[in-house]
């Protein structure tokens, strides 16, 4: 109705013929921690460019994308309710086709030759989860620049997020080439997912924490630089799918969370309970299944029966062998 | 006729969500066929979801009357996303989660994702022939049709004939396909036509009716029914479209679109399919007229419109008329 749908990006630039690092949020309406963060970075950066933050210099390309889906985080929703589509199973869209799919084309388009990419993601919608990275089928430089991006955030600790040295391996789904991730990684981009918080929120703690994570990653890739500090390889430990434990609700109802997201649990650590909502009874309690750290907990409530409540990230195990055979 | 539920959860409150499938056994002790009818994937898609009340009408009387005419197996799921139905929405609410976009997904990832598994497997388990039911969204309507992936086009366009439908459309493969029910079915050697009518959140009576009459006459040509009372209608030679004989008109503009034209219209090159307008200012931004001759079967009907939107696919009478 004559009101612009309009895409923004941030850009540094130190010269021509020099590295690129997109970084990209607000694919879905409700990740407002990847928007805040983005925000951060962009004070951060804006003030390299003015000398505010002295030995700091831009040296490569970065582009911000702080709100890709502007329509659906005006709404106030996960999805824009016009077209009900999930904007990251869209990619890499069409320059002809209707909104969403140009929307995604002028994105890709925008970053598909970037060297470097970083994707802000949020939890699953309705739970909490530590901030993390996710790769998909890492290899020796995708495990290198993750390493860059990892490192303990500073007030971690047993009550805190522990930091980002966690590292997921994503699981590739028939719908997951529709991803904008995948994309790229498809067009050889050494590209990251930054994923964490909860939905529909922020946590500005951890947020200023992860700008210091990403600030050492733009350092470790070139496309910032610095007098003498230089970046460094933080610890990461990397998770594969056979390391994750799911726990579900075998009943529904109200969820009362007993253990902290970023907890290392002992096996039969309690981890919430379910009550009847009209009885107050309670349905069943829920344990750890084993030793591990919980990555990821049921943040609203109200539960439907066989949901993931929580998701333990666990050492594999060990396999014995018997001297003899 | 047996009612099961395939699929079953509890809601916060303790309620019950239930799949429904309903089947009509066969007069034989072994079924010559058993072929699946399902709607309402999408939850606010209630044109398959109607076709499944007259379908299951039919099928009870003729249990009633004419019990041996049940040569095969018919299995009818009138509501796949049940709780999207009774919002009226096309996603499954509380996730926001497209169904069709689901399949094949590993169970353990969500409640619809394990939702989504358990009701292919059992389709997989009771189906030799499937016909997935849907509607458009809220933007478009469309004459009855049936859609298929060219690599599925040999099994699937003898089976697409029998349906009575207007339009059969092949079409190349794509990405975004790999995630649905009916190619995750093919893919399984569950022949699956995917069948489009109307728009969402609506009822064609007249829709209905003929894809009623093509059912049944699918259902005796697959050799599931011997009905002698079977209606001897003629079915509709529908056209068959590929790719390049599919022209779409989309807006140029964003604005209003106020369409002249009626599903089934022929048009000719040059014709008046419409008119952008911008209702702030008055004015009239783009005359829509048809760069195609054909029949149009796809058409605008919610009047907001973005630059790109599509206004009318038309079903070109020859490949030159592009
Ligand atoms: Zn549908």
């Amino acid at each position: 109705m004559g009101e612009a749908v309009s895409l923004y990006k941030n850009v540094w630039e130190k010269g021509h013929f020099v590295d690129t690092l997109s970084i990209v949020a607000g694919l879905h309406g409700d990740h407002l921690n990847g928007l805040h963060l983005v925000s951060l970075l962009s004070r951060f950066l804006q003030d390299v460019e003015d000398g505010r933050l002295p030995g700091f210099r831009i040296a490569g390309k970065i582009q911000l994308f702080p709100m890709v889906n502007i329509q659906a985080v005006m709404e106030g929703e996960r999805l824009w309710s016009f077209d009900n589509l999930d904007l990251d199973l869209a990619f890499p869209g069409s320059s002809c086709g209707e909104l969403a799919d140009r929307l995604c084309n002028v994105l890709y388009k925008h970053t598909a030759d970037s060297n470097y990419a970083l994707l802000l993601d949020a939890s699953e919608k309705r739970c909490v989860s530590i901030p993390h990275i996710q790769l998909l089928q890492p290899d020796r430089s995708l495990r290198r620049a993750a390493r860059y991006l990892a490192g303990e955030i500073p007030g971690g600790g047993p009550d805190r997020f522990p930091g980002l040295g966690i590292v997921r391996e994503l699981q590739p789904t028939p719908a997951f080439q529709l991803r904008l991730y995948n994309q790229w990684i498809e067009n050889n981009v050494c590209a990251l997912v930054l994923a964490g918080g909860r939905s529909a929120g922020i946590d500005p703690e951890t947020n200023g924490a992860l700008l210091a994570n990403v600030v050492n990653f733009m350092l470790a890739v070139g496309v910032l630089a610095h007098a003498t500090r230089k970046a460094e390889k933080g610890e990461a430990r990397f998770y594969s799918l056979e390391n994750e434990r799911r726990v579900s609700a075998s009943h529904p109802g109200l969820f009362l969370p007993e253990a902290r997201v970023g907890e290392s649990l002992r096996q039969g650590r309690k981890l919430g309970e379910l009550r009847d909502i009209y009885s107050g009874e309670t349905l069943e309690e829920l344990f750890a299944p084993q030793d591990g750290l919980l990555l990821t907990l049921r943040d609203y409530p109200l539960v439907y029966q066989n949901e993931t409540v929580a998701t333990l990230l666990v050492e594999k195990e060990r396999r014995w062998y018997w001297p003899f055979s | 006729m047996r009612t099961r539920s395939v699929v079953a959860y509890k809601g916060p409150s303790g309620a019950s969500v239930e799949i429904v499938k309903q089947t009509f056994s066969s007069a034989r002790p072994k079924p010559a066929r058993r072929v699946s009818f399902l709607a309402g994937l999408h939850g606010d898609e209630l044109e398959g979801v109607y076709l499944c009340f007259l379908l299951v009408q039919y099928l009870r009387r003729l249990k009633e009357t004419e019990p041996g005419a049940f040569l095969g197996e018919v299995n009818v799921y009138p509501a796949v996303n049940p709780q999207a139905l009774c919002h009226g929405s096309r996603l499954w609410p509380f996730f926001s989660v497209d169904m069709n976009r689901l399949m094949g997904e590993p169970a353990g990832n969500s409640l619809p994702a394990g939702a989504c598994r358990e009701l292919l497997a059992d389709l997989k388990g009771c189906s030799d022939l499937a016909v997935d039911l849907h509607s458009s969204n809220q933007h478009l309507a469309e004459l009855p049709q049936i859609r298929i992936v060219k690599d599925f086009e040999k099994k699937l366009l003898p089976l697409a004939l029998q349906c009575n439908v207007d339009v059969i459309w092949v079409h190349p493969m794509a990405g975004v396909f790999e995630s649905t029910l009916g190619y995750n079915l093919n893919r399984a050697k569950v022949p699956t036509l995917v069948m489009e009518l109307g728009i969402c959140l609506r009822i064609h009576r007249d829709f209905c009716s003929q894809i009623l009459d093509g059912a049944i006459h699918l259902l005796h040509h697959a050799g599931v029914l011997n009905s002698s009372r079977r209606p001897r209608g003629e079915i509709k030679m529908p056209l068959v479209l590929k790719a390049d004989q599919v022209g779409l008109v989309q807006a140029k503009r964003a604005g209003l679109f106020a369409g002249r034209v009626k599903l089934g219209d022929r048009v000719g090159k040059g014709d008046k399919i419409g008119d952008v307008v911008d209702p702030v200012r008055g004015e009239t931004l783009e005359e829509v007229v048809s760069p195609f001759k054909g029949t149009i079967f796809t058409l605008r009907e919610l009047p907001l419109i973005y630059e790109g939107a599509p206004l009318v696919r038309v079903a070109l009478d020859g490949p030159d008329e592009r």
